[in-house]
């Protein structure tokens, strides 16, 4: 990632807007349609501006914008997931299920499986495309610790769409 | 031990038989990218939020503070001064 220290303010927009589309993939993989993806990125992007005075320079914007990104997706995940709970704990959704052919579907739902740390490794690396080191420097955690993980995600993730192919037959 | 590098980790990780995992991760990206509609307006200005919203709020009570204690503190000086004035002035003219 580059290191741009000029001016904090001018390159955190910069960064947002070079990243964009990469933030955009990320909040589509954590939300369950696309208003509620749009919903997150705007999130997103207002939350990178309002946290703009608080950046430092000490990493670079990219790293920062991404840890911003994610930390985001995580809350939102967990948000939604309590108020999911509340919803069964109510009475039956009201919404129809969605379709399981679906591939995109089908991941989407896998993803929500997995936990909360697994689905922010597979999002950098796979949505935002991030190398093992810049996904270490995004979390605060060895690239030994982002391999792993990564690669114990992937067999969950498997498993997960293996046993969901096996129902469907 | 040598470190895996991106690809031999990512490759031994997606080998299962009769599955994919790039297929779904490209049909999602895909999908992504077909609903993908720009990041729009962005505020100009950086947002105010948490305290810093109620800046200019606090700023003001704090002024209006200071002014009014400063000019109580003032006034108790003048009335002190003009006090002990008029006691002295008393005391020469008895």
């Amino acid at each position: 990632m580059t290191d741009s220290r000029s001016d904090p303010g001018v390159s955190l927009r910069e960064a947002l807007l070079a990243l964009d589309r990469r933030i955009w993939r990320m909040a589509y993989a954590y939300s369950r349609d696309p208003d509620e993806a749009a919903d997150l990125a705007q999130e997103i992007r207002l939350r990178v501006l309002e946290k703009a005075p608080s950046f430092s320079g000490r990493s670079s914007a990219e790293t920062w914008v991404y840890r911003v990104a994610i930390n985001k997706c995580r809350d939102f995940a967990r948000s939604k997931r309590r108020s999911l709970e509340r919803e069964t704990a109510i009475g039956p959704e009201v919404e129809a299920p969605v379709r399981d052919e679906d591939a995109a579907i089908a991941l989407r739902e896998a993803l929500s499986a997995l936990g909360a740390r697994q689905r922010q490794l597979v999002s950098l690396r796979e949505f935002a495309g991030l190398p093992y080191r810049d996904i270490a420097e995004v979390l605060g955690v060895s690239v030994g610790t982002v391999e792993s993980g990564l690669f114990d995600a992937r067999r969950k993730l498997l498993k997960l769409l293996a046993g969901r192919e096996a129902k469907a037959k | 031990m040598r470190r895996k590098t991106d690809r031999e980790a990512g490759a031994s990780a997606s080998q299962a038989p009769g599955l994919e995992l790039d297929l779904f991760f490209r049909s999602l990206m895909e999908a992504a990218d077909a609903a993908y509609r720009g990041p729009g307006e962005l505020p100009a200005q950086p947002l105010a939020t948490g305290w810093r919203r109620y800046r200019f709020l606090l700023e003001s009570v704090a002024a209006a503070a200071i002014i009014v204690l400063s000019g109580a503190w003032l006034a108790s000086r003048i009335a002190e001064f003009s006090f002990m004035l008029g006691e002295f002035l008393i005391f020469f003219a008895t």
